[in-house]
């Protein structure tokens, strides 16, 4: 508990903690405001029609989720990663081992500190990416359901529990990497490959054999859940989901057991 | 542990980087309650010897024991009552001072309540503890690092070039700390290159070059073993008077930059002898002093490794 109140403050005090959720929350606004203003000014029906799944719930929240789920993984490995490699450059892990830290505790408990801070912003930009579609929807006179309706309702709540875990898989990847390579780019730049590889895969891997991949698998949990809201469909992309997340932490737990600290 | 068993013990240390055998054998005893100089040239394994006793990296073989404590790969517990600076202090650059210590305080053995603010008084911070950390002058994160190392009240204190970017006060203020904790019982062990303050502080030294252990003991007496003997004569007389020590095969060298001084390499016990031998030469004796400083013991020692 020590150890987790002591990474809390620390976390809780970095600016970047709260720059990356601001970014986050200006590029949502930049969107979906964008989004209402164009289709207040689209008079085309079928262009008009091609909006409704980002303005009027229920189908919005998946969108909202799936936008989420790219910037906020990529944004969240980025901060992640820079948490994670500055360990290292500052040699806070070092003095930490001298204190008679254990290895292991150290970087799973700073990993849970991180984990429980993007939960918080996910939820928070959850909360105000609701507000926006809505927003967007009266400017751009789009009609929408309520997203407290109750068919609505129980496919956000879904969207909102299984697109935190799959946006904290991707930054659990970001923390791994860069915790192993200690450089905080490593960690963004592999989710922001991992994006980039499994668009192009799709053209030569069956698709079959894809949705173990973990952006693809991220991906499908957070559209089964926005489609189905909690049922079985859930069940194999969160396996493969909640996998890469314990291998991630795993992979920086055993480079720390063995690192030579210098 | 008992209070004959050292609080540091090393034994046949080993540690390799690739072809370069950066420690080699080294052996080393620090008993309880000195402050005890760690010393070698650069690139002697001083600071690789530091990050073995503090676990941050692994010996080929040989064995560590700290506070009477078998040190292995992953066993923390031997560390709860260590205390240590290593190279430079490190903290987070965005907090204060006083946060830096608190997070410190939540990592590995917790510290007694109260002891966040006790240490910020005892390396006189507490003015600053408030500012952030990257705000501070070299002396002060040195003093930060002093108080981290402190933050557990530990027994044993290893310090990496501890009195780095202090300025004159900052070193006596840490003197003053290190001996203080000292006369309680503590141990400190120190690597440092600024000789003179090590000269000033040390009980015991231990000197290392290529890995390996030179000499060690208590100060005084290797200064002593090793000393020098400066006897001056009217300049006219140096050359006879050199001759004349020289026949007690003892290095005698003229001074170059005091007139009339002869440096001799040898313990000051033999003073007395000099003198007579200068005298039965015809040769008055005007000025004779004794000792050694450990910079010159220093050199003698590391420059035949």
């Amino acid at each position: 508990m020590h150890l987790l109140r002591a990474t809390g403050l620390k976390l809780r005090r970095r600016p970047a903690t709260y720059r990356t959720v601001l970014v986050l929350a200006g590029l949502l606004a930049f969107l979906y405001l964008s989004i209402g203003v164009s289709a207040a000014a689209i008079s085309d029906p079928t262009a008009r029609a091609s909006l409704l799944p980002l303005l009027a719930f229920p189908d919005a929240g998946t969108g909202l989720a799936s936008i989420l789920l790219i910037f906020g993984g990529i944004a969240g490995a980025g901060y992640a990663g820079a948490v994670a490699a500055s360990e290292w450059s500052w040699n806070t892990f070092r003095v930490a081992l001298t204190r008679g830290e254990s290895r292991v505790r150290y970087v799973v408990i700073l990993f849970v500190g991180i984990a429980l801070l993007v939960v918080v912003a996910w939820l928070l930009l959850c909360v105000l990416g609701t507000g926006l579609v809505l927003l967007g929807a009266t400017l751009g006179g789009v009609p929408t359901a309520s997203p407290l309706d109750p068919a609505s309702l129980d496919r956000l709540l879904a969207i909102v529990v299984m697109g935190s875990w799959a946006v904290l898989m991707e930054v659990a990847i970001g923390f791994g990497v860069a915790f192993a390579a200690r450089s905080p780019v490593a960690g963004i730049a592999a989710v922001a490959g991992l994006y980039f590889v499994e668009q192009f895969a799709v053209l030569i891997v069956p698709i079959d054999m894809l949705r173990f991949a973990p952006i693809t698998a991220a991906g499908s949990l957070v559209s089964a859940a926005g489609r189905t809201g909690f049922d079985a469909s859930l069940a194999a992309p969160l396996v493969v989901t909640t996998l890469y997340l314990f291998l991630a932490i795993a992979a920086a737990a055993a480079v720390a057991r063995r690192a030579e600290v210098s | 542990m008992s209070d004959r068993e050292p609080a540091v013990r090393v034994s046949g240390l080993v540690k390799t980087y690739g072809s370069i055998r950066a420690l080699d054998g080294l052996d080393l005893e620090v008993p309880q309650g000195v402050v005890y100089g760690f010393l070698g040239p650069n690139g002697a394994g001083k600071t690789t010897t530091m990050r073995i006793l503090t676990g941050l990296i692994r010996s080929d073989s040989g064995q560590v024991e700290l506070l009477g404590q078998r040190l292995r790969w992953l066993d923390r517990k031997p560390m709860f009552d260590v205390g240590a600076l290593i190279e430079s202090p490190a903290f987070y650059p965005y907090l204060s001072g006083r946060d830096n210590l608190r997070v410190l305080a939540g990592v590995g053995a917790p510290p007694r309540a109260g002891r966040v603010e006790e240490v910020l008084e005892l390396v006189r911070l507490t003015d600053r503890a408030g500012d952030r950390y990257s705000t501070y002058s070299l002396g002060m994160k040195q003093r930060l690092g002093i108080a981290a190392a402190l933050l557990n009240d530990p027994r044993l204190l290893l310090l990496d070039e501890p009195a780095n970017g202090l300025d004159p006060a900052g070193i006596v203020d840490m003197r003053a700390l290190l001996q203080g904790l000292v006369e309680v019982g503590k141990t400190v062990f120190v690597s440092s290159h600024i000789l003179p303050e090590i000269q000033q502080m040390a009980d015991q030294i231990a000197i290392i070059a290529r890995g390996r252990l030179v000499r060690s003991g208590p100060l005084d007496r290797l200064l002593g073993e090793s000393g020098q003997v400066r006897i001056h004569v009217d300049p006219d007389a140096v050359p006879h008077a050199a001759e004349a020590l020289g026949r007690l095969a003892v290095d005698a060298r003229p001074d170059d930059q005091d007139p009339g001084w002869i440096t001799v390499a040898a313990s000051s016990a033999r003073a007395a002898e000099f003198n007579r031998a200068l005298v039965t030469a015809g040769v008055d004796v005007s000025g004779l002093e004794v000792g050694s400083d450990l910079e010159t013991l220093f050199l003698s020692l590391t420059k035949e490794v």
